[in-house]
């Protein structure tokens, strides 16, 4: 009787868990157009990656998730010189977005097109210095991706970031070439810079090992999708890890008040990682004869930042001082863009995406910059 | 094919829908052989035939020990050559590149690119059970029986050790039984939990801090309490989708883990984390050593120090490794003599019994950090940073989440221990056949968000 007991009580269990298993999923499904909302208010995803535009793609609208995809927009350097504006969100973000707005790569890409320069960019958000090492031996390998120039805007906040993001890690381990590359790079950079090297070579290692699992990746994504058709908690896992993270990291904000602008240290060894991994890539790009132009990314002055005015001062400093020292041209568009041009995020001012007049205003400054620096290669 | 990925799921089921849709333990027995050979051929492609190699030596070895009257000289060689393939694949790189600095040394060739996988679990398991033999138990006869013991995949590549005396009478007399194949349904939807949703997430935590070119005191103490969360949760999720998935074959394995960061003594830690390798210690390495050394009180103590060390370099050929097991067989000498009274678990003086567990545990998670560093240097600047406050408050690597999210967990880990017991008393109670089936459901729902790309479990790597 009382092992009957158990199996009942058994087989209810098992049968209910998976009724609710079902009707979770069937509760679920509703949200996914909710979540692709979410996504491009976050600024993680460009509206044009979602609406089908059938424009020819003059930037990376998958931003850094489909790099290999998208690259294959980018102009042939071989036919014509050719730009490539990288760096975080603010470049490829439009706030308050409207029809016909364009961001900083097209519009600098529809000034220059008349003098026979392309322009295109590979932003991707909270790129950090390591991954920018990683575009510029991802584009140097090719000829025809090999810019004239590279236009990188540094972010100030982008300096706690390290790691070459999973997206990007796979396209080293697919390429020989570029695995190559990165090695020789990291074993060059050891003498001066070895904690660099060391991180380099963790990546390599991370790429290296998710190469060698590719055959089970097959099988595994095979069955990801099958079971993605079938099951909705699997085909929107990724936007429902997103939303709870989102609502943790909100209500982490609210247990310890902490705000957008609330005042976040450097990380000491997170920041000289990056600083070792700027220097190192323009080295990597002079070799290639790839010219740098190095800009502060604009900031709305009107919104308080959580950066320590001392501490971003300082960096800003050593930006210039490495442009002078490495004989890069630096230009501080700090100010550049007005008041009137930033939106909000979070409801709150937002101190680093700006409207599209804010793109307007960014693409005007880098402009003459841009064509000092393509005469200058020409002239040589 | 790791136990975190679709792959794993489709091929347990059908290894369980073949298994039970034969009649008779022979074509079951061979269902299950064929089975756990094509899940090692995926993983791991010809190192199968090392382990297929061990198979065949071992049950000749066997039979052939139980068969002689003076053992002694033809078990030291067996065990010899069951322990050579794991002193070439695990210890000879290592060994030697110590030995031949010299990069152009001919020598160097002989070096092993990669070790099979599991090859320390699966050859001590060999090995224990020619020691067995040899003390008297019978051996495993039929060739079909032994292949089972030896290669379901359940425990081949991270444990538990399995005992043939455990297992023998259930190789061939299996039963499906609902209840309990509910239940291991429930265990590794545990272990997933802990795997994707827990270790996963402090992982990274941890490598922040042990990537750091000079930690902070905050960035050495987080880092090390990460890491004592990510090791227990990725290897007690290790046991339980092994003893869940047996358990739907109607195995029933010994368990590895119970609740090891309540321990209140060194000797209990070890009661209760990687229950299968301190047996496997204390009764082939521990109790030899001592029976051995009985007339001389002082190497009998020290035995223990040594078992550990040997314990110690099992998991990696390297002397942090050793150095770990080292700490830990000192910790245990020290339990055993001047610290038994401070360690005794029958205290019954409250503070008395917060003291012995506060500093249980401030060693135990002390010695992660023999565990999980590169080198030796780098385990004196953990502790250089920890003892002298290194950079006061300021942290250096590990990010603000970091401290936040592996908080919460010890906290959210304490509540739980301190609770089991309550836990377990609810989950018996009627109203929790309303409760669970939802829980279950969200807890389903939980793994497959957080999964993203399976990660291979720490314990692999031994």
């Amino acid at each position: 009787m009382a092992d009957r007991t158990i199996l009942t009580r058994a087989r209810a269990t098992a049968g209910a868990a998976l009724l609710c298993f079902v009707a979770l999923n069937l509760a679920l499904y509703p949200l996914k157009s909710y979540f692709e909302r979410e996504r491009r208010n976050n600024l993680m995803q460009t509206e044009r990656s979602q609406s089908g535009s059938q424009d020819v793609p003059r930037y990376d609208w998958s931003v850094g998730g489909e790099q290999q995809k998208y690259w294959a927009y980018m102009p042939d350097a071989r036919k014509q010189p050719l730009v490539v504006l990288d760096g975080m969100s603010q470049i490829y973000a439009i706030n308050e977005e409207q029809p016909g707005d364009r961001v900083t790569s097209e519009i600098l890409d529809d000034s220059l097109q008349g003098s026979g320069t392309r322009v295109f960019s590979i932003a991707a958000p909270n790129l950090n210095n390591e991954e920018l090492l990683f575009h510029l031996h991802a584009l140097a390998r090719d000829s025809a991706t090999t810019p004239r120039l590279l236009v990188f805007g540094v972010c100030f906040d982008k300096m706690r970031n390290v790691e070459v993001r999973e997206t990007m890690r796979d396209v080293l381990g697919d390429v020989p070439q570029l695995d190559t590359a990165w090695l020789r790079s990291s074993e060059m950079l050891q003498a001066e810079f070895p904690e660099l090297a060391k991180q380099m070579t963790r990546t390599l290692e991370s790429a290296r090992s998710s190469q060698a699992l590719r055959f089970d990746q097959r099988v595994e994504q095979t069955l990801v999708q099958a079971a993605s058709e079938l099951l909705p908690v699997v085909a929107i896992r990724s936007d429902l890890r997103t939303f709870l993270f989102e609502r943790a990291y909100l209500l982490r904000n609210w247990i310890f008040r902490i705000k957008t602008s609330t005042k976040r240290p450097i990380l000491a060894e997170r920041y000289l990682l990056n600083q070792q991994a700027l220097v190192a890539a323009i080295r990597y790009a002079k070799q290639h004869h790839i010219r740098v132009l190095l800009y502060v990314v604009p900031l709305n002055r009107s919104a308080e930042t959580p950066y320590i005015a001392e501490q971003y001062d300082g960096f800003k400093s050593w930006l210039e001082k490495t442009a002078i020292a490495e004989r890069v041209a630096f230009a501080d568009l700090d100010t550049a863009v007005p008041d009137s041009s930033w939106g909000l995020l979070y409801g709150q001012p937002d101190f680093k995406h700006f409207k599209d007049a804010g793109h307007v205003a960014t693409a005007n400054a880098l402009l003459p910059l841009i064509r000092v620096q393509l005469t200058d290669s020409m002239a040589r | 094919m790791l136990f975190t990925t679709y792959s794993y799921f489709v091929f347990l089921l059908f290894a369980v829908a073949g298994h039970w849709l034969l009649r008779g333990s022979v074509p079951r027995a061979v269902w299950l052989v064929v089975c756990s050979l094509t899940f090692y051929v995926i993983t791991q492609g010809l190192f199968v035939l090392v382990l297929l190699a061990y198979v065949l030596f071992n049950w000749w070895a066997g039979r052939r020990l139980a068969g002689l009257k003076e053992r002694g000289s033809f078990l030291q060689a067996v065990l010899l050559v069951n322990l050579l393939p794991l002193l070439y694949y695990k210890y000879w790189p290592t060994l030697s590149h110590t030995v031949f600095p010299d990069a152009g040394n001919p020598l160097l060739a002989t070096v092993p690119l990669a070790a099979p996988l599991g090859i320390s679990f699966f050859a001590f398991q060999a090995s224990a059970y020619l020691v067995d033999v040899s003390r008297g138990g019978s051996p495993i006869t039929s060739l079909l029986d032994f292949a089972l013991f030896k290669t379901f995949w359940a425990q081949l590549v991270a444990g538990p050790i399995v005992r043939a005396s455990e297992l023998r009478d259930q190789l061939r007399v299996r039963h499906w039984d609902t209840s309990a194949s509910v239940a291991a349904c429930g265990r590794i939807v545990n272990g997933l939990t802990k795997k994707i949703v827990f270790s996963d997430l402090v992982a990274p935590f941890a490598n922040q801090a042990f990537q750091a070119a000079q930690p902070t005191f905050l960035d050495a103490l987080f880092g090390t309490l990460a890491f004592g969360l990510q090791i227990y949760f990725d290897f007690s999720a290790y046991s339980d989708i092994a003893i869940g998935s047996a358990q739907l074959f109607g195995f029933k394995l010994p368990e590895n883990f119970d609740w090891p960061y309540i321990a209140r003594s060194p000797q209990e830690f070890w009661q209760r984390w990687h229950m299968t390798l301190s047996r496997w210690i204390r009764d082939y390495v521990f109790m030899p050593l001592t029976m051995h050394y009985r007339r001389n009180p002082i190497a009998a103590r020290g035995s223990i120090v040594l078992a550990m060390a040997l314990c110690g370099v099992w998991h990696g050929a390297g002397w942090t490794f050793l150095l770990w097991g080292l700490w830990h067989g000192l910790l245990l000498a020290a339990n055993a003599t001047f610290l038994r009274q401070f360690f005794s678990l029958t205290e019954i003086v409250a503070w008395r019994r917060w003291a012995a567990f506060a500093v249980t545990f401030a060693a135990v998670q002390l010695s992660w950090i023999f565990f999980r560093a590169d080198s030796v240097s780098q385990i004196a600047d953990f502790f250089s940073a920890l003892f002298t406050m290194r950079g006061g408050l300021q942290r250096a690597a590990v990010r603000e989440n970091g401290i936040i999210i592996v908080g919460l967990l010890w906290i959210g880990l304490f509540l739980l221990q301190h609770n089991r017991d309550r836990i377990a008393t609810w989950m018996t109670r009627p109203a929790s056949v309303l409760a669970l089936p939802p829980l279950r459901a969200l807890q389903l729902a939980l793994v497959i968000v957080m999964h993203q790309n399976a990660t291979a479990f720490v314990y692999f790597q031994f």
